[in-house]
């Protein structure tokens, strides 16, 4: 699969989802907790084209990177950008994420690693 | 920085979390908006040999966040990752353990962690690093 550019996707790091997550993590930062961010991708643009890219396949979370160009803010509005890209053996999508303000500034980029299993395959990770 | 530049080799206290039961999973796929029926759906995970739903991973990485916050307040996280090398099932405890391995100096230092968790497989479920600087004043 030749390298897939999507989005800008709008985003936000809303008040009251990050109290939710917080609960659900039970993390206790004032701040936006630097792994937040994956909860965009079940917003449903982003989680479509994930989905559309795995086909039939499972995806298992194989890695995750969070890289803060500076810290995320509450109750803000970002873009995030993506790059799709798939690797043959073994197979796995890489998905690539770039956030960004209205403005353009850089807030954080991250990186995240799918294997991509059918369900008859054993787990070999 | 307020504190200290920690000693490289520094040892974090090791801090347990879980067992994470199917409750827990389906509150963190809800707000994540992961919800990889793996995750969530036992059968489906005898399928592929495991013996009961694996925890996600992204959750076992962000329970580091509230271990090094505990740790060093005066800290904040510029980058985090972490590779999932092994799944942790459903109902296992799970021991986060960190190291300092890089403490540079000067007036912004990167202080560099090494992050383990491990479940009850006797290998590492996760492999990590947080890159820590100091949070700047509001």
């Amino acid at each position: 699969m030749p390298e897939l550019r999507l989005g800008p996707f709008p985003v936000r790091t809303q008040r009251t989802r990050i109290e939710a997550y917080k609960s659900a993590t039970r993390a206790a930062a004032q701040e936006v907790p630097a792994a937040f961010p994956i909860c965009w991708f079940g917003e449903p643009a982003i989680r479509t084209a994930i989905a559309k890219a795995c086909g039939d396949r499972l995806p298992l979370h194989e890695g995750q990177t969070f890289d803060y160009a500076r810290p995320l803010e509450i109750d803000a509005e970002y873009w995030l950008s993506l790059a799709l890209s798939e690797q043959a053996d073994p197979p796995r999508l890489v998905v690539q994420g770039e956030c960004r303000n209205p403005a353009g500034e850089l807030y954080a980029r991250m990186e995240t690693l799918l294997r991509l299993v059918t369900p008859a395959m054993e787990l070999s990770a | 920085m307020n504190g200290a530049v920690p000693k490289v080799g520094t040892r974090l206290p090791d801090r347990t979390v879980g067992p994470f039961t199917s409750a827990d999973l389906a509150a963190y796929a809800e707000i994540s908006g992961d919800t990889n029926p793996l995750h969530l759906d036992a059968a489906l995970a005898q399928k592929i040999g495991l013996a009961a739903p694996p925890v996600h991973g992204m959750l076992l990485l962000a329970a580091f966040e509230p271990a090094l916050q505990e740790w060093r307040p005066d800290l904040r996280v510029e980058r985090l990752s972490g590779r999932f090398t092994q799944p942790v099932l459903e109902g296992e405890p799970v021991t986060l353990s960190a190291r300092v391995v890089r403490a540079g100096e000067g007036e912004k230092p990167e202080i560099l962690v090494r992050l383990m968790a491990n479940g009850a497989s006797r290998a590492p479920a996760i492999v990590g690093e947080a890159s820590l600087v100091p949070r700047e004043a509001p």
